[in-house]
């Protein structure tokens, strides 16, 4: 049965890429970093400063809505565009896309987060299994970042931070619209996310476990918006 | 380019036959509204429905496998867990709410007492989650069943793999729920006209009607909205309802109208349980409504019912019960096969 499927499948894949017209592979890579260095999990606390000691034990997010902008206008959607990035699985930071040759962009825009439609779908798969420990278990909706770890300006049992930023209700829609400029014309445009920008903005003494929707979480996600830049 | 053809063509045929092998019909009973469930993303197959079934009775999905979906799910008092107000999960942690019986779920737009979980098919990792119900993780049970040969086996019948997910877990559990309709009680039987309530029934529905539907709408004997019944507070748990969810103002105290099908079997009653009897219930209605800015409209004009009159609204609840339902072999413990 699945053989026949595959088949028919393979044949199917032949004929159109016979039928569309030229393409190209670009490279979006979306890098969790630390003062733009690739970002080092850790469970023992590496020394950011004299003052304090932070380490980083877990960081994912989803990204999604992938869209290529010429002059602030959208001139390719990446369909399907649906990804989360694990800090611990560098196979998930590259992401091959196709593009019509012919499209011309000065700018990248995606989600850091996802949209409402995901989050009412009930059970998928893949990137959304909640295997993956991304959905509220207590009530439905996705995480839509994850950043855990500890720091001694915690005052929390074990020094620890836990952020889970989510929520697609009004009055806490949690996922932010990122829009980038894109400089130089190759084959790969990295993203680099800067936990080390995202963390000199929390106050740890006041703020390490936010774990529902909330303004909070709302304005630390935009915060983690704010830290994501193209590199060259 | 006719090999092609040929090829596509067979495969058709060979697809179709596939289809017609393993379908399973969803029976929408006559004149019910169309379910909100939505089939094409996860069809019915007699295989999953099985799975689903054998997930629903097996602790294996708790942390130390002695809870099973049906410790507070018993088929025998319509999927509910009779006689406890507030269920009692892993290491005896008393829960917060009144387990909900589960029937007729393809009509529900939203799950739990407050609406917490808007799709059915994420319902189930709500309660295997929770450090008081069953205290496990998702990929904590998809490796336990990955080391099972009974799953491994099952999934593969049901899905011609033997990829096990959480995705498919779920999926699977869903259509196990979603297959619990109960539509063949008395009362079903007196609106098709097989059947005659006696004097005292009839009252009990015309009074039913007059009082108690704006709320508890036929058929499904639940308008499928969050309401305030005017229960007071229980000050030990401190259960504002929807605005947990919402955090707005809007819905505190407001719950998910239940069915009332099978509500004999489904004691005791209200989100935590507060009442024993059909009784306690009705002198609630009556005398009982505690007034509050979220009070459901209808409420704010006191129910007046004598004591016969109550009696007889009882009688009439009673024709709710579904004992095709209650005792179908299709639900219960999956005997042979565990």
């Amino acid at each position: 049965m699945k053989q026949v499927l595959l088949n028919i499948l393979f044949v199917c894949q032949i004929a159109l890429s016979v039928a569309q017209s030229a393409s190209q592979t670009i490279t979006i890579s979306f890098l969790p970093s630390y003062n733009q260095k690739p970002l080092n999990l850790a469970n023992e606390p590496f020394l950011a400063n004299s003052e304090d000691s932070l380490s980083i034990s877990l960081f994912k997010c989803y990204v999604s809505s992938i869209q290529l902008l010429k002059q602030n206008q959208v001139v390719h959607k990446v369909p399907n565009s649906f990804y989360l990035i694990n800090a611990a699985d560098s196979n998930s930071f590259n992401k091959k896309i196709n593009i019509p040759i012919d499209v011309q962009f000065d700018s990248i825009q995606f989600t850091l987060g996802l949209d409402s439609t995901i989050n009412v779908s009930g059970a998928l798969g893949g990137d959304f299994d909640p295997m993956k420990g991304m959905y509220w278990t207590w009530q439905s909706g996705y995480i839509n970042l994850k950043l855990e770890g500890s720091s001694n300006k915690c005052a929390s049992r074990n020094r620890s931070f836990e952020f889970h930023l989510g929520g697609y209700r009004f009055p806490y829609l949690n996922s932010q619209n990122v829009v980038l400029p894109v400089k130089s014309r190759n084959n790969s445009i990295q993203i680099e996310m800067d936990i080390a920008k995202f963390i000199s903005y929390v106050d740890f003494s006041n703020q390490h476990h936010i774990m529902t929707p909330s303004k909070e979480a709302v304005m630390l996600n935009q915060l983690m918006a704010k830290a994501c830049r193209v590199t060259e | 380019m006719k090999k092609i053809g040929v090829v596509i063509l067979m495969g058709f045929i060979v697809l179709s036959g596939y289809n017609s092998i393993d379908k399973y019909s969803f029976y929408v009973p006559k004149n019910w509204p169309k379910p909100i469930y939505d089939f094409s993303k996860n069809p019915l197959s007699e295989d999953k429905i099985m799975l689903g079934r054998v997930l629903f009775y097996d602790p294996i999905l708790s942390r130390d496998s002695t809870i099973s979906c049906a410790n507070c799910h018993s088929p025998y008092s319509a999927f509910t867990h009779i006689d406890h107000d507030l269920s009692h999960g892993i290491d005896n942690e008393i829960g917060t709410r009144n387990a909900p019986s589960l029937m007729n779920l393809a009509w529900q737009s939203s799950f739990m007492w407050d609406g917490a979980v808007n799709h059915l098919d994420m319902q189930a990792l709500a309660p295997i989650s929770n450090p008081i119900e069953m205290d496990e993780k998702i990929n904590h049970v998809v490796s336990k069943l990955q080391s099972s040969k009974l799953y491994t086996n099952l999934f593969y019948k049901a899905f011609s793999d033997s990829s096990i997910t959480g995705e498919r877990l779920l999926k699977c559990i869903s259509q196990f729920m979603v297959t619990l309709v109960s539509y063949q009680s008395k009362y079903d039987s007196v609106i098709n006209k097989e059947a005659l309530f006696s004097q005292q029934e009839e009252n009990g529905y015309r009074l039913f009607k007059k009082n108690c539907a704006s709320c508890h709408k036929e058929p499904l004997f639940t308008n499928n909205q969050f309401e305030n019944n005017g229960l007071p507070m229980d000050t030990f748990l401190k259960d504002v309802g929807r605005m947990a969810v919402t955090q707005d103002s809007a819905n505190y105290l407001q719950f998910k109208v239940p069915t009332l099908r099978n509500i004999e079997y489904s004691y005791p009653y209200m989100h935590d349980g507060r009442f024993k009897k059909l009784s306690d219930v009705l002198k609630h209605y009556t005398t009982g409504i505690h007034s509050s800015k979220t009070l459901f409209k209808q409420l704010n004009n006191p129910i007046v019912l004598s004591s016969n009159e109550r009696v007889d609204i009882i009688a009439f609840l009673l024709t709710l019960s579904d004992k095709e339902f209650v005792f179908s072999q299709k639900y219960n413990y999956p005997k042979n096969i565990f």
